[in-house]
């Protein structure tokens, strides 16, 4: 059975490109753009790992980090945190609340795949 | 000791400079030349009559030979070493690195205080990209906009593997990022441009004269000595300021000569000599008003102990006059104060003195700050100034000085 991400970002074109890729490569991937509502997707999707963009509308990645390891049903989840802020404070901070891989933009296709490999591989 | 080992170097320099053979300088001055050569050598300490004779042979203050000349250069080189954490093994050798090698400590010197200045518009950027919204929101659209570029440009470079459907997908991808991309690099050059124009156009008199005041040092030591009026000294240092500018460094000087006559750079010297550089101590000597005291404070040569002092006043709303900050003190923003500054504190009790310990280590945009110089120790006095009258209400001015703390 193919493993299952979930990728919460917000700009449509990277949803596309890194919803391609991961596809591409053998993952069944869902997206979701919302901050306020990313939990229930989790909940609903229970995906194998997730790619968590820190910038959302109404709610901010780290909040929503931080909701999913305070939660014992999911603070176990993979999560890959995806920012264009690359500050040491702001990887900090991911880590800190519990983030298990912190991508700055702009990446590449194959760091996007090389992470997600890595993540799920060693959990 | 230390001081005196420098003024030996400092009577060869200027003796050489002169023109003059030790063995002149020593009869000139009653000594003999082999006793000279000790003193050159800064096996000799000087002081007293003989350090008279020696400096009025060589045509200066004994003062610089005495105090002070040296000591700002000594203090750059102990921060120069602590910055680079090298301070267990190289501090105890700053006297003789400056005695032997002047130059090179003085191109130390110099690049100390370059990389000071430096990190305060480091600092100050840094606050600006933190909390300016526009640049905040337009740089994560260019790297937002960036990354789909790279991944759809990464994902049509590839020969096979793409049909037309998704082909098509990334190249209208690629084409709406490109040109988003577009509008956020010219709407960030068109920020920035206004905003140069802005900075430019902004740069008051006051300013102006401040970043002069501060690029000459607080100290005017011609006007105290009357070796130049202070006509001369205002062409010499602010002579290239705008007219405006002019008036406020005049009437600046004439203060500064008031304050001098007040309280003498000799007396002021020897109160700090004795009890140190604190003005609630130096209030019980210095029969002055409390304000010339703080003002005094900076015209003080550095001791060469770590003792560092800057000057902030301002007006009655608040507004920046002189703004002159002691090394490695560093503010929120290279031209704005903090409104937790005692210089505010002061506004709302006039008359009455401010003391409180500034230990910039909580501040999260201090952090190249050697930890050793990072307390602070800040004095603030309000009181009115000119005359109040019937139709003239009373305006005030607060000054603060920020006397950095002796470290190891």
């Amino acid at each position: 059975m193919r493993q299952h991400i979930l990728l919460i970002e917000d700009e449509p074109n990277i949803v596309e490109a890194i919803t391609f890729i991961l596809l591409r490569d053998g993952w069944q991937v869902d997206a979701h753009s919302d901050g306020a509502t990313a939990m229930v997707a989790i909940r609903d999707t229970k995906p194998d790992a997730i790619i968590l963009d820190v910038m959302l509308p109404n709610k901010s990645g780290f909040d929503i980090l931080g909701e999913l390891r305070a939660d014992p049903k999911t603070s176990d989840l993979p999560v890959m945190i995806l920012t264009a802020r690359g500050q040491t404070k702001d990887r900090e901070r991911a880590m800190d609340l519990g983030a298990d891989a912190f991508m700055t933009k702009p990446f590449s296709n194959s760091e996007v795949l090389e992470g997600i490999h890595a993540l799920v591989g060693h959990k | 000791m230390a001081q005196q080992n420098l003024s030996g170097t400092r009577v060869r320099e200027r003796r050489v400079q002169k023109g003059l053979k030790q063995a002149e300088l020593a009869q000139a001055v009653g000594i003999s030349p082999s006793y000279l050569n000790l003193i050159e050598h800064n096996r000799r300490r000087i002081a007293g009559k003989l350090l008279v004779d020696i400096a009025q042979v060589l045509g200066i203050e004994p003062e610089l030979l005495s105090q002070g000349a040296d000591a700002r250069l000594l203090m750059d080189l102990r921060d120069a070493a602590a910055a680079m954490d090298t301070a267990s093994a190289n501090v105890q050798r700053a006297e003789e690195l400056a005695g032997k090698f002047p130059g090179w400590a003085r191109v130390i010197s110099g690049q100390h205080r370059k990389i000071d200045e430096l990190d305060r518009r480091v600092a100050g950027l840094m606050d600006r990209f933190a909390r300016d919204p526009f640049l905040f929101e337009t740089l994560h659209e260019i790297l937002s906009t960036v990354t789909g570029i790279r991944s759809a440009a990464s994902l049509l470079a590839e020969p096979d593997d793409l049909n037309e459907v998704w082909r098509k997908r990334f190249s209208d991808n690629l084409a709406s990022d490109s040109q988003r991309l577009s509008q956020a690099g010219t709407a960030l050059s068109k920020y920035l441009e206004q905003d140069i124009e802005k900075q430019a156009a902004g740069f008051s008199p006051q300013e102006e004269f401040n970043q002069a005041l501060v690029d000459h040092g607080f100290a005017f030591p011609e006007i105290e000595t009357g070796t130049h009026s202070v006509e001369t000294i205002l062409e010499d240092a602010f002579g290239r300021l705008s007219p405006s500018a002019k008036i406020i460094a005049l009437a600046y000087l004439k203060r500064y000569l008031e304050d001098a006559k007040k309280l003498p750079f000799e007396t002021l010297a020897n109160l700090v000599g004795n009890h140190g550089p604190s003005p609630a101590i130096l209030s019980k000597y210095a029969k002055v008003p409390s304000a010339t005291l703080l003002r005094r404070l900076v015209a003080l040569p550095l001791d060469s102990q770590g003792i560092d002092v800057g000057l902030v006043t301002c007006d009655g709303t608040g507004t920046t006059l002189i703004r002159g900050l002691p090394v490695g003190f560093i503010a929120p923003r290279p031209q704005s104060a903090c409104f937790d500054w005692p210089l505010y504190t002061a506004m709302r009790q006039p008359f009455t003195a401010i003391e409180r310990e500034i230990t910039l280590d909580v501040l999260p945009w201090a952090p190249q700050v050697p930890q050793q110089s990072r307390g602070f120790v800040a004095f603030a006095w309000c009181e009115t100034v000119g005359q109040a009258g019937f139709d003239t209400p009373a305006q005030y001015e607060s000054t603060m000085v920020v006397v950095r703390q002796r470290h190891g």
